[in-house]
C-alpha cells in the first residue's frame, strides 16, 4: 500500500518500503499446513507493530532536506490484537495491505522504479520471522509462508540481500539504507533452508554501484527475546531510539547539521541491541553488510541536548565541590548545587572546575565529551 | 587574530606501518569535525579552545581523548595499544585473565596444529606440519562440542610470528570461544580488532590499506585471506584479483582464498572465466573454511551462482556447508562451529 507524503515535490526525494509480519497462517492457527506445522514456528507478536511505528516516524519525524520524504510502501500482517501506530493506521484507511509474496513483488518492484534518480534516496525496512543464514544473507518469511497452494517452500518469502543487490541499478537511488530485523531459527529449522530457492528477490542482479548502500541485519536467538512486552522488537527499538538522537553526530564532510550516519549506527546499534537482548537472557547479533560507505539517515534542526551526569568521588567528601561549568571553557553554563551534578545541555564539549574549600582547597578540571546519547563521568579527588 | 596552538597525533607501537597510518579524527567544542589525519603525520594548528580527537588503536579499538589547545603548550595526544580500554567490547587476553574458572572448558583435541601454552588467559596454538587444510581446535563448554578455524602463519619467521590464540570470552549468555591474532601479528591483529569493535566505516581507509598490505606481502596469508574478505564485503576486492589469484594458487590449505577468487570472477563476462570460478568455489567448499566471512561468502556464491552448471555439486556443497552454518557463533570472526545434534 503505497502512503504518500502531501507537498512533496523537491528534485530529490526518499522512497521508503517497509513489511512487517507478524500473522503466519500457515504456520500457526487453524489455517496451518503440514509443511508449517513441521517447523514449529508460532505467530509473533510484534513485528507489524514494529514496522508501523518505524513508518510513523518516517512519516512524522524523518528530516531530510535535499531529498525529503516522497512515500512509504507499506505491507503489514498483523496477528489479532497486535496494536499497530494509529496514525499509520489511519493512512492505510484502517486496513493493512497484507505482506505476501504477491504484494511484495508489486510493492517493491514499483519502489524499484520509484528510485529513479541517482539523487534519490532510498530506505527499506523488513521485520518477520527470519532466516538468516550467515552475516552475508538474510531471508524474512512473508504472511503466506508455507502455503500449500506452491510447491516450493520459500514461495513465500524475502530474500533480502536479493532485492538489495537488485537495487544496483544504474540511475537508481545512489544512497540506501537497509535494516532487515529477523528472528533466527533453531538449528534443524536454518538447515532446511539452507539448500532452498525460490525466495522472493528480482529477477536481474544488479551490474552497477550505488554510492552506499549499508545493510543492518539483526538476527535473535530466541523468539522471546525478539520483542519486549511494549510490543516493539528489540532491534526496533534500538533503532528509533538511534534514529531519534541517540546517535546523532555533529557536522562533518558528509553533512552540514546535526546528523545521524550509518557509521555511527554500525557503532551504536550493535551494543545497544545486545544489551537489550542480554536483560532478557539472550543474544542478538547486528551484522553489516552491503556496500557500508556512509549514509546520512537522518537530520536534525538543531544540536541535540544531552544528559550531563557527574559523580564526585568519594561521595561523602566534607565539604563537597562547588562546580563550574562552561562550553568550550568559555560560556558558563548554569549548573544547580549538589552532586551528582545533573542537568540537561547542548551538545559539546565543556570543561568542569570543581573546587573544594575549607582548610585544605582543592581544585579538580575535568573536560566532558557530552555527546549523545549520554555524557557520565566523575570527578576524584584524592 | 584568533590565537592557535598545535595538536600531534602519534602511536606508541612496534609496528612503523601501524604508527605511521592509524587514522583520528578532530572534532571542536561543538562536536564539529574540524580535522582528519594518520598518526605519525605533522601537527595540525587549531584555534585555542576544547577538542575531542578519536582513533582508531593498534587492536583495532576506538579511543577518545579530550584536549586543550592553547598556544603555550602544543599538544601531544599518544595512542597505544592499551588506549580505548574501557571504550569498546571484550577485547580478548586482557579481558580474559581469570575467567576461565567460571565455566567449564576442556581443550579435547586438535587438527594440524599443536599446542604451545596454555594459560589462565587461554591457549596458544602453532604449527606442527605443512598445511593442507586449516587447522582447528575442539573444545567442550559446559558440556558442548565447539571447534575453531585457527588463523595460524606458517610463513612465520618467528614462532610468535606464527601463532595463534583461542581465550573464553564469556561477554556474552553463552560462553564463546574467541580466536585471536598473536601480538606479534601486528597488522592482522588490527583488522581483526576493527571486525571485532565494528569499527569498520570508522576505519574504512586503514582497512583497505592494512588488507592491500596483507595482500600485497606474502608474510602472513591466513591475515591476508582476511583483509580480502573483508575488502570483499565492502566492494574494494576489484582492483586486487591479481593478488587473489596468488593467495588462491599459492595457499591451498585456505579455502577462502579460492572463495573470494570464484566471487571475482563470478560476473565475469567470459563464461570460461566464469566456470574456471565454479570450479574453484566447488573445489574449495569441499573443505573447512578458516572464517566465518569465507563461509557467508561461499554460501551466498553457491546459492546465487549466475549459471545452472553443476547444480547438483553445488547443492551437495550447500549441504555441506550448512553443517557448519545451522550452529555457528556469527560474531566470532575466525569459524567457530557447534555439534547440531547438540542444539535440537
Amino acid at each position: 500500500m503505497l502512503i504518500e507524503v502531501e507537498g512533496v515535490a523537491a528534485p530529490a526525494v526518499t522512497h521508503a518500503f517497509v513489511v512487517g509480519v507478524s500473522h503466519y497462517p500457515f504456520l500457526d492457527g487453524p489455517q496451518m499446513t503440514d509443511k508449517g506445522g513441521e517447523l514449529g514456528l508460532a505467530n509473533l507478536s510484534s513485528a507489524a507493530r514494529s514496522a508501523s511505528e518505524l513508518t510513523a516516524w518516517l512519516l512524522n519525524e524523518y528530516r531530510c532536506p535535499e531529498a525529503p520524504l516522497k512515500d512509504v510502501r507499506l505491507l503489514l500482517s498483523p496477528v489479532d490484537g497486535e496494536a499497530l501506530n494509529a496514525d499509520v493506521l489511519a493512512r492505510m484507511g484502517g486496513q493493512p495491505a497484507p505482506a505476501t509474496r504477491a504484494a511484495v513483488k508489486a510493492e517493491f518492484t514499483a519502489f524499484m522504479e520509484a528510485c529513479a534518480s541517482p539523487a534519490d534516496r532510498a530506505l527499506v525496512f523488513v521485520v518477520g520471522h527470519g532466516i538468516q543464514l550467515s552475516p552475508r544473507s538474510a531471508i524474512v518469511l512473508l504472511e503466506d509462508f508455507a502455503t500449500d497452494a506452491e510447491p516450493d517452500l520459500l514461495f513465500g518469502a524475502m530474500d533480502v540481500i536479493g532485492c538489495h543487490d537488485a537495487m544496483r541499478k544504474f540511475g537508481g537511488a545512489d544512497h540506501q539504507a537497509w535494516f532487515s530485523d529477523a528472528c533466527r531459527q533453531r538449528p534443524e529449522i536454518v538447515r532446511r533452508f539452507e539448500a532452498l530457492e525460490g525466495a522472493f528477490k528480482p529477477g536481474n542482479i544488479g551490474l552497477a554501484e550505488v554510492a552506499a548502500s549499508p545493510v543492518f541485519l539483526s538476527s535473535s536467538t530466541r523468539e522471546n527475546a525478539f520483542a519486549d512486552p511494549q510490543g516493539l522488537t528489540i532491534f526496533t527499538q534500538a533503532l528509533l531510539w538511534a534514529l531519534r538522537g541517540a546517535a546523532a553526530v555533529g557536522k562533518d564532510e558528509t553533512c552540514p547539521v546535526w546528523h545521524v550516519s550509518s557509521s555511527r549506527l554500525s557503532l551504536v546499534l550493535p551494543t545497544r541491541v545486545k544489551a537489550l537482548a542480554q536483560a532478557g537472557g539472550a543474544d542478538q547479533s547486528v551484522d553489516l553488510t552491503g556496500k557500508p560507505l556512509d549514509v546520512v539517515v537522518q537530520q536534525f534542526d538543531a544540536p541535540p541536548q544531552v544528559d550531563i551526569e557527574v559523580a564526585v568521588n568519594p561521595a561523602n567528601l566534607d565539604p563537597l565541590p562547588v562546580a563550574e561549568l562552561r562550553l568550550d571553557g568559555n560560556e558558563l553554563v548554569a549548573v544547580q548545587p549538589g552532586w551528582p551534578l545533573r542537568l540537561r545541555a547542548t551538545a559539546g564539549l565543556y570543561e568542569l572546575v570543581a573546587d573544594v574549600g575549607g582548610a585544605a582547597p582543592q581544585r579538580k578540571k575535568k573536560l566532558l565529551n557530552a555527546q549523545p546519547p549520554a555524557c557520565k563521568e566523575e570527578v576524584q579527588f584524592p | 587574530m584568533t590565537d592557535t596552538g598545535l595538536l600531534s597525533v602519534r602511536v606508541e607501537d612496534n609496528s612503523l606501518w601501524l604508527t605511521n597510518n592509524l587514522p583520528f579524527v578532530v572534532r571542536d567544542a561543538s562536536l564539529t569535525v574540524v580535522g582528519r589525519g594518520t598518526t605519525g603525520g605533522p601537527a595540525m594548528t587549531l584555534p585555542v579552545g576544547l577538542y575531542s580527537v578519536e582513533a582508531v588503536t593498534p587492536r583495532g579499538r576506538s579511543m577518545l581523548e579530550l584536549v586543550r589547545v592553547d598556544p603555550a603548550t602544543p599538544v601531544d595526544v599518544v595512542v597505544t595499544e592499551d588506549s580505548g580500554r574501557n571504550a569498546g567490547r571484550d577485547d580478548g587476553q586482557d579481558d580474559a585473565d581469570g575467567m576461565r574458572g567460571a565455566v567449564e572448558a576442556t581443550l579435547t583435541g586438535t587438527t594440524a596444529c599443536t599446542l604451545l601454552t596454555q594459560d589462565a588467559g587461554g591457549w596458544t596454538f602453532g604449527p606442527d606440519q605443512v598445511l593442507t587444510a586449516v587447522p582447528t581446535a575442539t573444545y567442550r563448554l559446559d558440556g558442548r562440542d565447539w571447534t575453531a578455524s585457527l588463523p595460524l602463519n606458517p610463513q612465520g619467521r618467528k614462532e610468535d610470528e606464527a601463532t595463534c590464540r583461542v581465550e573464553l570470552d564469556l561477554s556474552a549468555s553463552l560462553p564463546r570461544l574467541g580466536v585471536r591474532f598473536t601480538e606479534q601479528r601486528r597488522v592482522g591483529r588490527a583488522v581483526d580488532g576493527m571486525l571485532r569493535h565494528h569499527e569498520v566505516m570508522a576505519g574504512a581507509e586503514l582497512l583497505d590499506q592494512a588488507a592491500s598490505l596483507l595482500l600485497g606481502k606474502y608474510s602472513d596469508p591466513a591475515a591476508a585471506a582476511l583483509g580480502g574478505l573483508t575488502l570483499h564485503r565492502y566492494g574494494r576486492l576489484r582492483e586486487r584479483q591479481d593478488w587473489i589469484e596468488n593467495l588462491a594458487r599459492d595457499f591451498a590449505w585456505i579455502p577462502d582464498g579460492r572463495i573470494l577468487l570464484a566471487a571475482l570472477l563470478m560476473n565475469d563476462r567470459d563464461a570460461r572465466e566464469r566456470a574456471r570460478g565454479l570450479g574453484l568455489l566447488v573445489e574449495a567448499t569441499e573443505a573447512r573454511p578458516l572464517y566465518t566471512d569465507g563461509m557467508a561468502l561461499a554460501t551466498d556464491l553457491l546459492r546465487r551462482w549466475p549459471d545452472a552448471d553443476r547444480k547438483d555439486e553445488r547443492a551437495e556443497r550447500l549441504e555441506r556447508l550448512a553443517g557448519y552454518a545451522c550452529v555457528t557463533d556469527w560474531d566470532s570472526v575466525a569459524l567457530v562451529t557447534g555439534r547440531e545434534d547438540q542444539w535440537s
